[in-house]
């Protein structure tokens, strides 16, 4: 709570002008402003030093504002959704008597030993494709450089963007689906402010990548670009980062790898790829 | 994996509260490398606790009190190192001459120059318009404190203002 009689002058004729009086604070103060001379030169210079500061710090606004943190906070990742409370449930008490204990035992052994011996069976047949994935993993965002690059190129010839036109609908299925090897649906995403318009073929870290180009109705580039792989399934899912003005997020799919590249300036970036993994 | 649409929001929402929050930053930090660096925190820590945001209220006090504990955090920790901050004199001095006064290095050594607090009080009630208690709840002290700290701020500016002659 404000004690205002304990305050000096200066602060009570600063909460004056800043409304922050009663109104008996208020009548009491303008009844000493209408006869101390003091009190309104201190009144008119709080005044004054407000007004020139005010202007000073305006001044502060208009200076531009790094573009890197404004990436940095588009590109922050939101933590993950809470985790729902577990609902109570009633207690149940694990309390088997003699003979219930000696079967489970039983059944125990008789089903590790089962495991034991057909894990040791296919050891031999899992080593060669485990040192097939551990090869291709080190090369696996080798890609991404060239899909970055790839539409660096694009986004800097308006006019030659795709390869056959969103027209061709049936065209551009039959052609990516046998070139890069990878059914695919084209995502609808107007809704999200995309407009598809037509596809193209280039090739990243040496194979066919599959891309969809799409644009925004403030001319920004955004494209959905695939190729097969040989990636592990639990290879880094939704992973986004950002070349420059570039915003790239990467997954993985049933022996595909897709990447959403688009302006690094749109905050939505993730939550698109998660729209197109579900459609594409 | 789906992202809430309250935190995409929040983003886009920090992002247009970055010039005041920066602004704010300078009040506390007194340069602009570390104000863009403490906003730059700011607003991590805000995406971060996005789902302590009810939507009510002003964004902004709750980003600036995030800032500003942060701020007082790193404050306690740091050894006091020298800045390259002018004196009064130098500042009245660039004061006479209006190109000087527009120049950002300027206005943020006047700002530096003032007593901690007084600036970021003075631009929370006086320009941002918040209430004393706001103000306070901000800043994490008293009423009393910012009201001195508004009569101090006012002073300052009044008496570098009186060595510039143009009209602001």
């Amino acid at each position: 709570m404000l004690d205002f009689k304990k305050l000096p002058l200066d602060a009570q004729l600063a909460a004056l002008l800043d409304g922050e009086t009663t109104p008996e604070q208020k009548h009491e103060l303008e009844q000493r402003l209408a006869t101390d001379e003091g009190a309104k030169r201190l009144y008119d210079k709080l005044r004054h030093g407000a007004d020139f500061g005010k202007h000073r710090l305006d001044d502060v606004l208009r200076e531009p504002v790094p573009l890197a943190l404004v990436r940095s906070i588009k590109s922050a990742q939101p933590p993950k959704a809470p985790v729902a409370p577990r609902v109570s449930r009633p207690s149940f008490k694990l309390a088997p008597i003699g003979p219930q204990a000696l079967a489970a035992a039983i059944v125990l052994l008789i089903a590790g030993c089962g495991i034991g011996f057909f894990a040791a069976g296919s050891m031999s047949t899992m080593q060669s494709p485990a040192a097939t994935t551990m090869e291709a993993i080190p090369d696996s965002n080798e890609w991404l450089t060239d899909v970055i690059a790839n539409q660096r190129l694009i986004a800097r010839q308006p006019r030659h963007i795709f390869e056959v036109p969103s027209t061709q609908a049936e065209e551009i299925s039959t052609w990516l689906t046998s070139t890069v090897g990878v059914a695919f649906r084209v995502p609808d995403l107007s809704e999200q402010g995309w407009t598809f318009q037509g596809a193209r073929v280039f090739i990243g870290d040496s194979r066919p990548v599959g891309q969809l180009v799409y644009t925004s109705s403030d001319g920004d580039l955004a494209s959905i670009c695939f190729r097969k792989d040989n990636l592990p399934s639990e290879a880094d899912d939704f992973k986004e980062t950002i070349k420059d003005e570039i915003g790239v997020v990467s997954w993985h799919n049933a022996g595909t790898s897709y990447v959403l590249v688009g302006p690094s300036s749109e905050a939505s970036l993730g939550q698109l790829a998660m729209q197109v993994a579900t459609s594409i | 994996m789906r992202q809430p649409v309250t935190t995409i929001d929040i983003r886009r929402d920090l992002v247009g509260l970055l010039p005041r929050l920066r602004r704010f930053a300078m009040t506390l930090a007194g340069d602009a490398a570390s104000a863009d660096e403490l906003a730059q925190v700011a607003c991590e820590r805000a995406i971060a606790k996005s789902g302590q945001w009810n939507g009510e209220g002003r964004l902004e006090s709750w980003v600036y009190a995030l800032a500003r504990q942060h701020w007082t955090d790193e404050h306690r920790r740091r050894k006091p190192h020298p800045t390259p901050r002018g004196n009064v004199t130098d500042i009245r001095e660039a004061n006479r001459d209006r190109t000087s006064l527009v120049n950002p290095d300027v206005i943020h050594r006047m700002i530096a120059d003032m007593p901690e607090g007084t600036s970021s009080a003075f631009l929370l009630v006086v320009v941002e318009g918040h209430s004393y208690q706001q103000a306070a709840d901000i800043m994490g002290v008293t009423i009393n404190i910012v009201v001195s700290q508004l009569a101090a701020a006012r002073l300052h500016f009044a008496s570098v203002a009186d060595n510039y002659p143009h009209r602001y």
